[in-house]
């Protein structure tokens, strides 16, 4: 029971410097984001898009069509 | 004739070299408790990335002549526990914490910073609870960081103030981390209203890369300048939310939250596990870990709450006081408890981003307050251990009697 008195010191100051580290932080938080703040990015104007080589998938659908076709 | 070889003298000698015949009493127990770490991790599926390797490292440094306990120096295991005794696998551990974590949602609500250090009584009154029971400063100080749910700094704390309970520590950590689903939510109905739980918080606020970047490396200036005996922790949480956040160094990103922390995990468990003998873990001490630890646990989870509230009513009613339960540091389990309890009062409430914020804060919080004990109980340049514990604690109760006036 002899160490109970610097026990509830150590409580004090362990919970005082949390409160303090973390209130720093919080500062600092509070500081970077007026320095950066968020900027939703801009809207992109609408370009064509780029050029893909479909003509596999073409010649797909056109022989699936084919053969619906025929089967009907 | 001399040196005769019998049948039954030669069957004696063998029957001498194996391990049935060094089987004591107290390696029996020790190797069922490591059969019950198994059974909880595999079938209950409690924390079994850590209980799996703690079980069985207890398993291989119970079976005698094996060599494979932590102090067996030669042996196996021996040179895997150097790596908790020279303090390197909880950093490295934190290194990939930190590559996994998302501190996106305390800075988009910076003040559960708060919450996480609310959460931190905890480990404070479990310490001057331990002293009450008979530990000494250095060992209660170990304990109670327990209350901090956080693994590797249970370990690196326990490592640094009180070796000799690293294996109880270490279970009672991470198996309480494992009951956080059952522990928390009756203390959280408790201590809230239906009406509080039933607070909707408004969509976080998004938050720029830049502010992403520069926060770790504020929190370590800022950590480390205050307190430098929290720098391996604090240091490589950071340094691996640096590699997430910088969106430049993907490979070291990729290894830390994946391979690093997998390998650094087995070789940390194992050792725990090799630490822990009959001679170590057979104690009254044991058990009275394994009650302080449930109750640190539990005054974090009250501590986190009771804040909450406050800052409810500071706030207007913004803010839920559920999150603040989630200021432990069982990440992300502890917020998932909040969204449970949460959407138990309201199904369509949606709190588990919000109470991200203080689950973050509080691995923070933790490593801050192994920080403090250590600056307070670890070694320092003067003459004797205890010596600078005891200026500190010197230094403020002569502050405390000058402000009281006495």
């Amino acid at each position: 029971m002899a160490n109970l008195e610097p026990a509830l010191i150590v409580t004090l100051i362990g919970m005082s410097i949390i409160f303090l580290v973390l209130g720093i932080l919080w500062l600092t938080v509070f500081i970077l984001d007026k320095v950066f703040p968020y900027k939703a990015p801009s809207a992109q104007a609408e370009t064509t898009p780029p050029a893909v080589d479909d003509t596999q998938t073409v010649a797909v659908i056109q022989a699936a069509l084919t053969a619906y076709r025929k089967q009907r | 004739m001399e040196n005769t070889i019998t049948v039954s003298s030669a069957f004696n000698r063998i029957v001498e070299m194996t391990g049935f015949a060094s089987l004591g009493p107290g390696a029996c127990v020790m190797i069922l408790v490591a059969l019950v770490l198994l059974y909880l991790a595999i079938e209950k599926e409690f924390e079994p990335l850590l209980l799996l390797p703690i079980g069985f490292g207890c398993l291989l440094a119970n079976l005698p002549l094996t060599m494979m306990t932590s102090g067996d120096e030669g042996g196996l295991l021996f040179y895997f526990y150097q790596g908790v005794r020279h303090e390197i696998w909880p950093p490295l551990i934190f290194l990939g914490v930190g590559a996994l974590t998302d501190f996106g949602p305390l800075l988009a609500n910076p003040i559960t910073l708060f919450l996480g250090a609310a959460a931190q009584i905890g480990v404070y009154i479990t310490l001057v609870v331990a002293v009450a029971l008979g530990f000494s400063l250095k060992q209660a100080a170990a304990i109670g960081i327990i209350g901090g749910a956080d693994g590797p700094t249970a370990i690196f704390l326990a490592n640094k103030l009180a070796p000799e309970l690293l294996g109880p520590i270490a279970v009672a950590a991470y198996s309480y981390m494992s009951l956080v689903p059952i522990i928390q939510p009756p203390i959280m109905r408790l201590l809230t209203s239906e009406k509080e739980r039933k607070i909707k918080m408004e969509q976080l606020k998004p938050v720029s890369r830049e502010i992403r970047i520069v926060f770790p490396i504020a929190v370590t200036i800022v950590c480390l300048l205050l307190l430098p005996a929290s720098a391996p922790l604090i240091g490589m949480l950071m340094l691996g939310n640096l590699f997430r956040e910088s969106g430049v160094t993907k490979r070291l990103h990729d290894t830390a939250e994946t391979h690093l922390i997998n390998i650094v995990t087995i070789l940390l468990a194992l050792s725990v596990g090799a630490s822990m003998t009959a001679e170590s873990f057979l104690t009254v001490q044991t058990i009275k870990i394994i009650v302080l630890g449930l109750f640190a646990f539990c005054a974090a989870t009250a501590g986190g709450l009771l804040l909450g509230k406050l800052l409810k009513i500071l706030s207007g009613g913004k803010i839920n006081p559920l999150i603040g339960s989630a200021g432990v540091s069982a990440v992300p389990m502890a917020a998932r408890v909040s969204q449970k309890v949460g959407a138990q009062a309201d199904p369509h409430n949606f709190l588990l981003m919000h109470a991200m914020g203080p689950n973050v804060a509080g691995v923070i919080g933790t490593a801050v307050a192994a920080g403090i004990m250590l600056a307070i109980f670890g070694q320092s340049s003067l003459a004797s251990p205890e010596g600078h514990a005891q200026m500190v604690i010197a230094s403020g109760v002569q502050l405390l009697r000058s402000l009281v006036g006495g």
